[in-house]
């Protein structure tokens, strides 16, 4: 009978002792889950700035990297650089977010272009379909056309290089 | 007479349409309630006013006005922003521990203070 009475008091300090561990382990870094992750890229239908129609061609052939971008977002001015790092070896997208083709040349001019294809989704639609938050925003997509990793914010190498050997595994 | 009928017929016109577009905000407005902000993740989509609120609730306003019920529309967000969007847990597999528990430890509670109450009522 007194097991019984200490039930309540040791069910609540396992509970307590828990929550503490939970708490103590949040990772501030995690990224962001997506409901998109493991799904088919979507069709987007947008206009094209720069470069030619890619998602016929590259959808279910190639690995390729799509990046949500605008000409007014500074962390995206931030990221650009990476981006042309890595455009050597990846083949990447880039979706202007609620922008104009006028400041996104601009922008592309200024700073280089590291996009296979540049496209312009003006006023966000496509955006949702993606499950987009915010810009910059960059997906991964395998060669089965499927979406296999999304990164909220601007990349750095380091961050790039760790999403590419966790997805080449 | 027809001057008068025409103008019947203009008056019931903007009548139906002022309360159908009356009826599609107070929808919208029950509807962003009950959706989370996946920006400022503490607040609805109807309190927000991020950029991507205000998107959403474009998108919410024209499906209702297409004759969209509120599960197609909650449905079409959750495959793309997840269930995280909806401040309700949906009743699934899933979920069913969540939904399940309330009731498990009422009963489990209910029969520890009826055996209490048989073992005083015996004494």
């Amino acid at each position: 009978m007194k097991i019984i009475k200490l039930f309540p008091m040791v069910i609540f300090c396992l509970l307590s002792y828990f929550l503490y561990w939970k708490i103590s382990n949040i990772e501030e870094t995690k990224e962001l889950s997506s409901a998109m992750l493991n799904q088919n890229f979507p069709k987007l239908d947008l206009e094209i700035i720069s470069g030619n129609s890619p998602f016929s061609k590259l959808v279910g052939e190639q690995e390729f990297i799509v990046n949500y971008f605008a000409s007014w977002c500074a962390p995206c001015r931030q990221e650009h650089a990476i981006l042309e790092k890595m455009s050597n070896k990846n083949i990447i997208i880039g979706i202007a977010y609620k922008d104009s083709k006028k400041n996104v040349k601009n922008f592309i001019s200024e700073l280089g272009n590291p996009y296979e294809t540049i496209m312009l989704d003006e006023n966000g639609r496509a955006a949702i379909e993606l499950g987009l938050y915010g810009v910059p925003e960059t997906y991964f997509i395998n060669n089965k056309g499927k979406i296999k990793f999304r990164h909220v914010g601007p990349l750095t190498i380091e961050k790039f290089n760790n999403i590419i050997s966790l997805l080449s595994k | 007479m027809k001057l008068l009928l025409f103008t019947l017929i203009i008056f019931i016109n903007f009548f139906s349409f002022a309360n159908k577009s009356e009826k599609i905000d107070s929808q919208l407005r029950e509807l962003a309630g009950e959706l989370r902000c996946m920006v400022c993740q503490n607040q609805s989509l109807l309190d927000s006013d991020s950029e991507l609120a205000k998107d959403l609730k474009k998108i919410i306003y024209k499906k209702l006005q297409e004759g969209e019920s509120k599960k197609e529309i909650k449905d079409f967000l959750v495959k793309r922003y997840g269930e995280f969007i909806l401040f309700r847990p949906l009743l699934n597999y899933a979920n069913l521990m969540l939904w399940s528990a309330p009731i498990i430890f009422l009963l489990f509670i209910g029969l520890a203070a009826f055996r209490k109450i048989k073992i005083i009522t015996k004494k």
